[in-house]
């Protein structure tokens, strides 16, 4: 059975050959299989670096997806497993990208295994100093108006 | 370090904080000014609290009050103190008017609001933990269009679980139910009723009465797991799409006890009459029946011993292809050859553990009495058998020889794989060593794997020509984890 491929072309001018089954786990790139097969289809907004990670991880997914959702969950836990180690090694500003490639192709797992990450890296900080510091946020606060704000949500800072 | 959250939009920045516990989440607020607010524009919110205190309650009426009418997707309330059912109630109208689809409430001692029971949107619903969460008289009609998973633990029903059978009626769509400890025992009876049902779990700690009447009537159930002790009687029991059945029934401790006396007496009088009606202590043979189309089946110890005194006859498992059995010293493998008989196209076999307590009706799978009719091995069709050996191994061989026996009494055995929690390799050297010496084998060839935690060695038997050393195949010991576990 010969699968239908297709050419992803990032914006910065790589090219990815992927089959039916990666482009439909992208709700955004869907409706291309219908018309886009040979063709080159220009993804505007991703860069070839990210663009490479989102292929991976349809790639990935495109055996577990395709089956049935049975309770054995052996291969479950494969799939985890590689989804834990994909997202871990990214360094933040990589996740950030992937989180908005994701969004805008809307894959929904990918989305959320990237956001899951970012929201570890908040959870693992010890007080709002260390958030600042891992998310490189810069405070624009007086002093008045950040102890304001210690106060209005005072039991989320027990 | 560049502030990366300058590229992502807001909303995208709300989905991340969902990903947060609630308390979280806020303490975002301090960040910077653009981070004040984006917490309450989360759409799941949970809330966990070991007390009532001031801050918390104005915390929480905070959240929701700059959620607006927002939309919310799911809410999470665990409290482990009594709440104030003033403070708390408004917060439930006001998720449920905003259109929750998860609602979640951990709380002591409050009666559930009605409007739960008729939200519109509600898909999952967990109430529980703590004791006192109930389900009164004031809730007048219950009507859960979209409801698809409902967990209930320890809630009490009015009405003698009346209420119970209303809340089931309700659910047109429900697909996952979770069932724990609410206090059937004392209901004239409990009826499990709901048609689109695909799981269920039906747990019950350990207490001293049996339920008077447990009903099922689950024609599209794929998944089930009941722990409990025996019903008085089983009077539907509607189970055509069963899958997979975890099953723990117990006997209460009297049971036990008039089971283990009667069969002493029977002992001690040599009666050989086997057909002897006996007077069983319970009656789960409509259960069993209920079950005999299921597909991979796993029985604790204990519901062996149901197997035995409360079963008028071992009903025929056709589509049974895995079974799980548990052991226990306490407990006699009586019931295990009528059961083993019954299983004529099972496939796998498994042991957790391969004690027994030594009984009357030893003597047809184990080695405890010598042998008096062909063995239940003999004709099994099993051909993977799988025994995950007690951490520790009985100084007396018996687990050894017990295996052995297997090998040189099932003639369709293809594969034999033996899980030992042990970390002292030499031993695992050993097992296998003796494994290999048994003379015959009574199938043609047999794959042997004996695995421990850190080593896996293959063979095949009869001839142990053929031996590999290597590390655990991950998929073989994440399962053997999982199953001890």
């Amino acid at each position: 059975m010969t699968k239908e491929m297709f050419t992803l072309k990032s914006s910065d001018g790589f090219l990815f050959v992927v089959d039916e089954a990666v482009v439909h786990q992208s709700v955004t790139l869907s409706p291309m299989v219908q018309d886009c097969a040979g063709r080159e289809y220009p993804i505007n907004n991703v860069t070839g670096k990210i663009l490479n990670l989102v292929v991976e991880y349809c790639k990935n997914h495109v055996v577990v997806d395709g089956g049935d959702s049975s309770s054995s969950s052996s291969s479950g836990d494969a799939l985890k497993k590689w989804d834990d180690e994909f997202i871990t090694q990214m360094d933040l500003s990589t996740v950030y990208d992937l989180i908005m490639a994701a969004n805008y192709l809307i894959i929904k797992g990918l989305f959320d295994l990237a956001c899951q990450r970012v929201a570890d890296e908040i959870a693992a900080c010890k007080d709002h100093e260390e958030i600042r510091a891992t998310l490189g946020i810069v405070s624009d606060y007086t002093a008045e108006e950040e102890a304001e704000v210690l106060k209005e949500n005072e039991w989320a800072f027990d | 370090m560049e502030d990366m959250f300058n590229r992502l939009p807001n909303p995208l920045i709300s989905h991340i904080l969902s990903f947060l516990p609630t308390k979280e989440a806020a303490s975002t607020s301090v960040l910077s000014k653009r981070w004040r607010l984006l917490f309450a524009s989360v759409t799941n919110l949970d809330f966990e609290s070991d007390e009532e205190s001031p801050s918390f309650v104005e915390f929480v009426n905070r959240v929701l009050a700059l959620g607006g009418n927002d939309s919310i997707n799911r809410f999470s309330l665990i409290f482990t103190d009594y709440p104030d059912p003033d403070t708390v109630t408004p917060w439930i109208l006001n998720v449920l008017r905003r259109g929750v689809s998860e609602l979640e409430l951990s709380v002591s001692d409050y009666p559930l609001p009605p409007e739960i029971f008729v939200s519109k949107t509600l898909a999952k619903l967990k109430l529980g933990g703590g004791d006192g969460l109930s389900f009164s008289t004031d809730v007048k009609k219950v009507s859960l269009p979209k409801l698809k998973t409902l967990e209930i633990e320890s809630v009490v029903f009015e009405e003698d679980g009346v209420g119970f059978a209303k809340l089931l009626s309700g659910c047109p769509v429900l697909e996952e139910l979770v069932l724990m400890n609410l206090g059937w025992e004392h209901w004239k009876s409990c009826s499990v009723s709901a048609k689109t049902l695909r799981k269920l779990k039906f747990f019950c700690e350990d207490n001293d009465e049996n339920p008077k009447s447990v009903s099922f009537d689950t024609p599209n159930l794929e998944y089930l797991e009941y722990s409990d002790n025996i019903a008085k009687k089983y009077p539907r029991v509607k189970f055509r799409s069963l899958v997979e059945a975890h099953i723990s029934l117990r006997l209460t401790e009297d049971q036990s006890a008039d089971a283990g006396s009667s069969e002493e007496d029977e002992y001690l009088f040599e009666s050989d009459d086997d057909d002897e009606e006996k007077e069983m202590v319970g009656n789960a043979t409509n259960f069993f029946k209920g079950i005999c189309n299921v597909q991979i089946l796993y029985l604790s110890a204990k519901t062996l011993e149901v197997l035995a005194f409360c079963c008028e006859a071992t009903p025929v498992f056709n589509n049974l292809i895995q079974l799980t059995v548990e052991s226990d010293e306490e407990i006699g493998w009586d019931s295990l050859p009528g059961l083993l008989k019954n299983c004529p196209n099972l496939e796998t076999l498994v042991f957790k553990g391969l004690v027994h307590k030594s009984t009357k009706g030893c003597g047809n799978m184990c080695l405890c009495k010598p042998l008096k009719n062909p063995s239940c091995l003999s004709s099994s069709a099993v051909k993977v058998l799988k025994i995950i050996l007690s951490v520790h191994i009985d100084d007396d061989g018996m687990e050894e020889e017990q295996i052995k026996h297997f090998l040189e009494k099932m003639p369709r055995l293809e594969q034999l794989v033996v899980y030992f929690n042990e970390s002292y390799e030499p031993s695992v050297f050993e097992l296998s060593k003796k494994l290999q010496s048994v003379p015959t084998i009574a199938s043609p060839k047999c794959n042997l794997q004996v695995i421990s935690q850190k080593l896996s060695l293959s063979s095949t038997l009869p001839c142990a020509l053929t031996k590999k050393w290597s590390a655990p195949p991950n998929k073989e010991y994440t399962w053997f984890l999982k199953a001890v576990t």
